[in-house]
C-alpha cells in the first residue's frame, strides 16, 4: 500500500540465511556491541582505550591470563548449553541460577556425607550435581505436564526459592563453617576437588567436561533419535505429536537435561575454582548462561565462542578494575548490550530491501 | 493491653499492605493493556528495575521526587520501546525478547550503580520519599484514617486507574479495537486501522505504568535504589495478569493476596514470628506457583492471540 510510494520495499528473506551471512551479522553484532561499551565508559568518565586494552591484556595477555579466562568460561560453557538446549525445544528453561544452585547444594551435601579416595569422590561429586539441577529442571516439568504452569514462570520462581532455601541452610549452624561469622560453608574436602588436567596449569577437569558435554549435546541433537524428536518438538510440537513424540516426556527430558547441565556449572564453580558454597558465589552465571545460550542459538562452536568471549570478558575486568578504576560490572553491561544488539541485528538480517517499480 | 498492640499490628499490616500493592498493581494493569493487545510482555522486570534506577538516579542528582517520577516513567516507555520494536515491527519471538530485556535491565543497572557509587566516594544519599497524603482531612480517624486517608498519592493513583483502565477496554471504542487485537487482529486491518500503531501505543502505556511501578520502589517504599530491588515483582504482575483471567477487577483481587503476604512477612519479623525469615521471604514465589497450579483452567479466558506477531498473509 502506502509503502509502494517510497520505491522501496522491505521484504522478508525467504528460507534460512546461510553461513557466511549469520557470521557476518555476529561479527556486525559484537562490533556494534563494543561500540556501545565504549561510548558507556566514555560517558562513565573513563578513558576508554586504557580501559579495552586492559580488558584484552587481563584476558588474553599472558598464559596465567587464558588459563583464566577457561576458567571463568567452564560454568558458562554448561550454562549456555543448559539454555540453548532448551530453547532448542521451545522450552523455556529460564532457572539456570536456581539449578546451578541446586547442583552445587546437592553436590556439596554428598561430599560432606561420605569419605572416598578423589578417584570415586569427584564422579560421585559430578554425579550429585547434575542430580541436584536435573531434580529442579524435572520439578518445572511436572509442574508444567500436570499443573500447567508456564515453565519459564515456575524456573523464575525456583531461582528465588534456592537461594533463599541456601541462605536458610547457611544459618542455624546446618552447613555454616563453625566458629566464623561469614555466611559461608566449610572448604569442600581435598578429595571432592576437581583436579587438574596439566602439570602446571591450574585449570581443573571440569573445563574437559565441559567441552566433552558440548559433543555430546551436539551429537546428542543431530545424530540419536531422540535428537531428532527434540528438534522436531521445537519446530512444531504439534507434528511432532503425530509423529509419534509424547510432548510431555519431551518437556521432562528437555528439562532433566537442561537442569542436569546447569547443576554441573555450580560444581565446577563451586568444587573446581571457590571451594565452598556462599549465597552470592554463584550468582550472574546463569543470567550469562542465559545469552550465551540465546546469542549462539544450539551451535555447540558458537557456544564454545561466545563462553570462551564472556569468560575473557569476566577474567580481563578484574585487571581493568584493579589498573583502570573501572568496575567489572561493565561485563554484566557489555554482555546485556551484546545480546540486545545481536537480537535486533538477527532480526533485521532476516528482511532485505527491494526496489518496487512506481504505480503499483 | 494486648487488643489494643493487635488491633495497632493489624491496622499497620492492612495499611502497608496497601502501599505494597500499588507497584504490583500499576505494572499489572499497565501490562494487562499489553496483554490484551496481543503481547506476552516478559520484560516487565526489567521494565520496573529500568524505571527504579533511573528514578533513584534522577531524584538524588535534582533533588527533586517528581522529576524522578518522571524519568522513571521515561525510562519505562523507553524500554518498552524496545520491546516494542522488537516484537512488533520485526516479529522476533517475544520470550527471547523479553527474557533479553530483563538481562539487558540487570546488566545495565548493575554497572551504572557501581560506577555511580564508586564516583561518589562509596555511599549514595537516600531520597526525600513521598510522604503520606491527609485525604479529606480523615487520616486522624481511628482505625480506618491510617489504612483508607494517609497512603502515598500514588497508591490512590493505581487503584484510580483499575476502573479508568476498565473503563477504557470495555466501554470505549480505542478500548474494544485493543482488545481485539489480542482476539482477532486481522479484522482491525482489513477495515484499515493500523495494528503496530495500537499496539506501539499499549507497550507504551504498559511502560509508563511499569515505570511507576519502578519508580515508586525506590520513591515511595525504600528511599534508596539497589541492584535487583525489584525482587521478582514484575514476575509477580504478570503471575497476577493470568491469575486475574486477564480482567481489571479479577486483578485487584489477586495484587491483594501477594500485597498481604508481604505486608504479613514484615509485620512477622516485626512481632516476631518463630518461622526462619528466608521461609516468610519466600512465601510470594511459593504462593506465586500454588497460583498458577490453580488457575491452569484461566487458559480459556487468554486472549487467542496473545503472543503471536500478526503477520499479514
Amino acid at each position: 500500500m502506502a509503502t509502494a510510494n517510497f520505491g522501496w520495499r522491505v521484504v522478508k528473506r525467504q528460507g534460512e540465511f546461510n553461513r557466511f551471512s549469520s557470521l557476518l551479522v555476529t561479527l556486525l553484532a559484537i562490533m556494534l556491541s563494543f561500540l556501545a561499551s565504549a561510548l558507556l565508559l566514555f560517558l562513565t568518565g573513563a578513558d576508554v582505550g586504557e580501559a579495552f586494552s586492559l580488558l584484552l591484556e587481563g584476558a588474553f595477555g599472558d598464559q596465567a591470563a587464558v588459563v583464566g579466562s577457561l576458567k571463568h568460561a567452564t560454568p558458562l560453557l554448561f550454562a549456555g548449553l543448559s539454555a540453548g538446549f532448551a530453547f532448542r525445544a521451545r522450552i523455556w528453561n529460564v532457572g539456570q541460577e536456581g539449578q546451578i544452585y541446586a547442583g552445587a547444594m546437592l553436590a556439596y551435601w554428598v561430599s560432606t556425607l561420605v569419605q572416598l579416595p578423589w578417584l570415586l569422590m569427584v564422579p560421585l561429586v559430578l554425579l550429585a550435581g547434575f542430580t541436584g539441577g536435573a531434580l529442579l529442571g524435572a520439578a518445572s516439568s511436572i509442574l508444567k505436564t500436570r499443573f500447567r504452569v508456564a515453565e519459564i514462570v515456575s524456573t523464575v520462581m525456583f531461582n528465588y526459592l534456592i537461594v533463599l532455601l541456601l541462605s536458610y541452610l547457611l544459618t542455624d549452624g546446618l552447613w555454616m563453617e563453625p566458629g566464623q561469622y561469614y555466611m559461608q560453608t566449610p572448604r569442600v574436602a581435598e578429595e571432592a576437588r576437581l583436579p587438574n588436567f596439566l602439570p602446571g596449569i591450574n585449570l581443573h577437569v571440569g573445563f574437559l567436561l565441559a567441552i566433552a558435554a558440548l559433543f555430546t549435546v551436539h551429537l546428542l541433537l543431530k545424530r540419536v533419535t531422540l535428537g531428532f524428536s527434540i528438534r522436531a518438538f521445537g519446530s512444531n510440537p504439534e507434528v511432532a505429536r503425530f509423529r509419534g513424540v509424547d510432548p510431555n516426556s519431551m518437556v521432562f527430558i528437555v528439562l532433566v537435561i537442561s537442569g542436569g547441565l546447569a547443576g554441573l556449572a555450580g560444581v565446577a564453580q563451586t568444587f573446581g575454582v571457590d571451594f565452598r558454597l556462599t549465597t552470592t558465589a554463584l550468582q550472574g552465571i546463569g543470567a550469562t548462561g542465559l545469552i550465551v545460550g540465546v546469542i549462539a542459538g544450539m551451535r555447540p562452536l558458537g557456544i564454545g565462542i561466545a563462553a570462551l568471549l564472556f569468560g575473557g570478558l569476566a577474567e580481563g575486568s578484574m585487571l581493568m578494575e584493579v589498573i583502570a578504576g573501572v568496575s567489572s560490572a561493565i561485563v554484566t553491561a557489555m554482555q546485556a548490550i551484546i545480546l540486545i544488539i545481536f537480537i535486533s541485528t538477527s532480526a533485521i538480517a532476516n528482511y532485505r530491501l527491494t526496489r518496487t517499480s512506481p504505480n503499483v | 493491653m494486648s487488643d489494643l498492640f493487635e488491633s495497632t499490628i493489624i491496622i499497620a499490616m492492612l495499611a502497608s499492605m496497601l502501599r505494597i500493592a500499588t507497584p504490583l498493581l500499576l505494572a499489572a494493569i499497565g501490562e494487562l493493556v499489553v496483554q490484551r493487545a496481543g503481547i506476552w510482555n516478559l520484560g516487565i522486570e526489567g521494565t520496573m528495575l529500568m524505571g527504579s534506577f533511573v528514578a533513584y538516579m534522577t531524584a538524588i542528582s535534582t533533588g527533586s521526587v517528581w522529576l524522578g517520577l518522571a524519568a522513571g516513567m521515561a525510562a519505562g516507555v523507553l524500554m518498552n520501546m524496545i520491546m516494542a520494536v522488537c516484537a512488533v515491527t520485526l516479529k522476533l519471538n517475544q520470550f527471547i525478547v523479553g527474557l533479553g530485556m530483563n538481562l539487558f535491565a540487570a546488566g545495565i543497572t548493575l554497572f551504572l550503580y557501581r560506577e555511580a557509587l564508586a564516583h561518589s566516594g562509596g555511599f549514595l544519599p537516600a531520597v526525600q520519599t513521598f510522604t503520606g497524603l491527609n485525604l479529606f482531612g480523615l487520616a486522624d480517624l481511628p482505625w480506618v484514617g491510617k489504612i483508607l486517608f494517609s497512603q502515598q498519592f500514588l497508591t490512590y493513583f493505581a487503584f484510580l486507574m483499575v476502573p479508568a483502565v476498565w473503563l477504557f477496554l470495555y466501554r470505549t471504542r480505542y478500548g474494544l479495537e485493543i482488545r481485539s487485537l489480542g482476539e482477532n487482529p486481522k479484522a482491525l486491518d482489513i477495515r484499515g486501522l493500523s495494528v503496530s500503531g495500537r499496539q506501539y501505543a499499549a507497550l507504551a502505556f504498559g511502560g509508563l505504568m511499569t515505570g511507576l511501578a519502578g519508580a515508586f520502589l525506590v520513591l515511595a517504599i525504600t528511599d534508596r535504589f539497589v541492584p535487583g530491588i525489584t525482587s521478582g515483582r514484575g514476575w509477580l504482575a504478570f503471575v497476577i495478569i493470568i491469575a486475574g483471567r486477564w480482567r481489571p477487577w479479577p486483578i485487584v483481587l489477586a495484587v491483594l493476596v501477594f500485597a498481604a503476604l508481604e505486608a504479613f512477612q514484615l509485620q512477622a519479623q516485626g512481632v516476631g514470628v518463630s518461622a526462619p525469615y528466608q521461609l516468610l521471604l519466600a512465601l510470594p514465589y511459593l504462593v506465586a506457583i500454588i497460583v498458577m497450579m490453580l488457575v491452569r483452567n484461566n487458559r480459556a479466558a487468554q486472549p487467542e492471540k496473545l503472543g503471536q506477531p500478526y503477520q499479514r498473509e
